[in-house]
């Protein structure tokens, strides 16, 4: 017989539990059923006592739920005893959430109960979802914003060739305009057709940067940190980064920054993937992410990792435009980063790091610099 | 006009072999002086710098770029009038380029009218 402050202590472990505790029989009728519930599901506890739990159910759970009991009763094969896994319940207004539901199994007067706890999963699959969303948009964007860095590249190393012959072209044509040669001018008026066309391809090229120069007219003044913690969370979401240890160390008093956010938050995210891909050889996986104020009011912000490191010949060629690098999910190379970075004044660089590592640091002008220029 | 000039010093400075080749040849045509330099380190390692004359400048180079070197020139001279060409220019560096010291700022390809008026300007401002 159950003392009376074991009995007190019970209904006040019920009433004030936060997850739903649901006590049911063999044949799946409910005894209990707590405060909790209530507010889980709608049900008051008079209108549930008694009757089967697979009322809390949706279809067509309702209907396999019995027979999941009688299975367990015959065969002993559990199917979620003691494992605990996401389920769906149903309120009484007909609408259901997701929930996660762990049972345990035990004897009360000789009478097989089940116990289940349950907790609302619909806050956190809420906001897993918006992180996903969040993820492919970000996606997305790097895509076209990716395109349109490697554009501006192409464009400007496609300048160097066409500025050099038209350089050659313009000094030919001046070189022969002297000349009494009857041929001198055909070949004069040949030579300045070419020159034509080689404006003709200047052309486009301006036009290509233009087009992809509209960007710029995005960019808003923010404080560094807050770029840096939003890309941190969304770099860390895959399960191959569940053994990296995350070190943040954001300075306090940083000026604010004039930059295209999406922008910037592409090349952390290159940073910290990277970082994150070198580290999986290695067995302590450490990742440490700060921002400095240097002493000009710049904004410095350094990626170290644990890794291997990076061997000299790598280190020189490492933003070189077009250099080959795994491109997995969001990367969008390095020469692309540096791209972005020095379109906003700044600086990108990579060394070695004190532990062995390697260290990505880049910094941005403070935005009332910026604001000036404008 | 330029040919009233005794030949003027133009120093080149661009990473680049065949942009700055080529830009040899078009000024030597034009009846100028010129001395070309590889990077900004080997520019400023040249101890003779012919003051009446301008400096055509890249600004996307190596280890010192085009803005560290005005930026230089500007604390520490020498002083020479600065012409700045690239091939990768935007609002935001523009700006930085003139407000280091650069006298004008053009965009490559160079149309050649453009860079003659320039270096006009900037010899005729000395």
């Amino acid at each position: 017989m159950p003392s009376r402050s074991n009995d007190a202590l019970f209904r006040t472990l019920t009433a004030t539990a936060a997850d739903g505790i649901i006590v049911i029989d063999e044949r799946g009728l409910i005894g209990i059923y707590n405060a909790a519930c209530e507010r889980l599901f709608g049900y008051t506890q008079d209108e549930v006592i008694g009757k089967n739990v697979n009322m809390l159910m949706p279809t067509p759970y309702r209907k396999e739920h019995d027979s999941y009991l009688e299975n367990y009763r015959e065969t002993g094969r559990a199917r979620i005893m003691g494992i605990g896994r996401e389920v769906i319940g149903q309120r009484k207004d007909g609408t259901t959430f997701p929930m996660y539901l762990s049972v345990g199994k035990g004897i009360l007067d000789t009478q097989t109960i089940y116990v289940g706890i349950i907790r609302d999963l619909t806050a956190r699959n809420s906001a897993l979802k918006k992180m996903q969303e969040l993820q492919n948009e970000l996606l997305h964007v790097s895509r076209l914003s990716a395109m349109g860095q490697m554009t501006a590249a192409i464009a400007h190393e496609l300048n160097q060739p066409l500025t050099a012959v038209l350089n050659y072209i313009n000094a030919s044509r001046r070189l022969i305009s002297g000349l009494k040669d009857p041929q001198a001018a055909r070949v004069s008026d040949l030579i300045e057709r070419a020159g034509n066309q080689i404006n003709r391809a200047g052309q486009i090229i301006r036009q290509l940067r233009e087009f992809v120069e509209k960007r710029e007219t995005a960019r808003i003044e923010v404080n560094i940190n807050t770029v840096v913690e939003e890309a941190v969370n969304l770099a860390v979401v895959g399960s191959a980064d569940a053994n990296v240890r995350m070190k943040l160390d954001l300075a306090p008093a940083l000026s604010p920054v004039l930059i295209d956010k999406i922008q910037v938050q592409q090349v952390l995210l290159n940073l910290l993937r990277n970082s994150v891909e070198a580290m999986q050889q290695v067995s302590t996986r450490e990742l440490r992410i700060s921002t400095v104020p240097d002493p000009e009011g710049w904004v410095e912000v350094r990626v170290a990792d644990s890794g291997p490191g990076l061997p000299p010949e790598v280190l020189s060629r490492l933003f070189q435009p077009f250099v080959t690098t795994k491109e997995k999910g969001m990367g969008i190379g390095l020469s692309i980063c540096q791209s972005i970075i020095e379109a906003h004044g700044g600086r990108i660089w990579a060394g070695p790091a004190e532990e062995g590592g390697a260290v990505f640091h880049f910094c941005l002008p403070p935005s009332k610099g910026a604001a000036e220029l404008v | 006009m330029l040919s009233e000039h005794p030949p003027r010093m133009i120093y080149i400075v661009d990473d680049d072999d065949a942009v700055r080749d080529s830009l040899k040849a078009l000024l030597e045509s034009l009846g100028f002086e010129v001395k070309d330099f590889n990077s900004a380190r080997e520019f400023l390692a040249e101890r003779k710098v012919d003051a009446s004359g301008c400096l055509l400048l890249d600004l996307h180079m190596p280890v010192m770029s085009g803005i560290d070197l005005l930026e230089h020139m500007r604390d520490n001279g020498p002083q020479l009038p600065t012409i700045v060409i690239t091939g990768r220019s935007d609002g935001f560096l523009k700006e930085r380029a003139l407000r280091s010291g650069a006298r004008a700022f053009i965009d490559k390809p160079v149309a050649d009218d453009v860079l003659i008026a320039a270096i006009d300007r900037a010899l005729g401002d000395v």
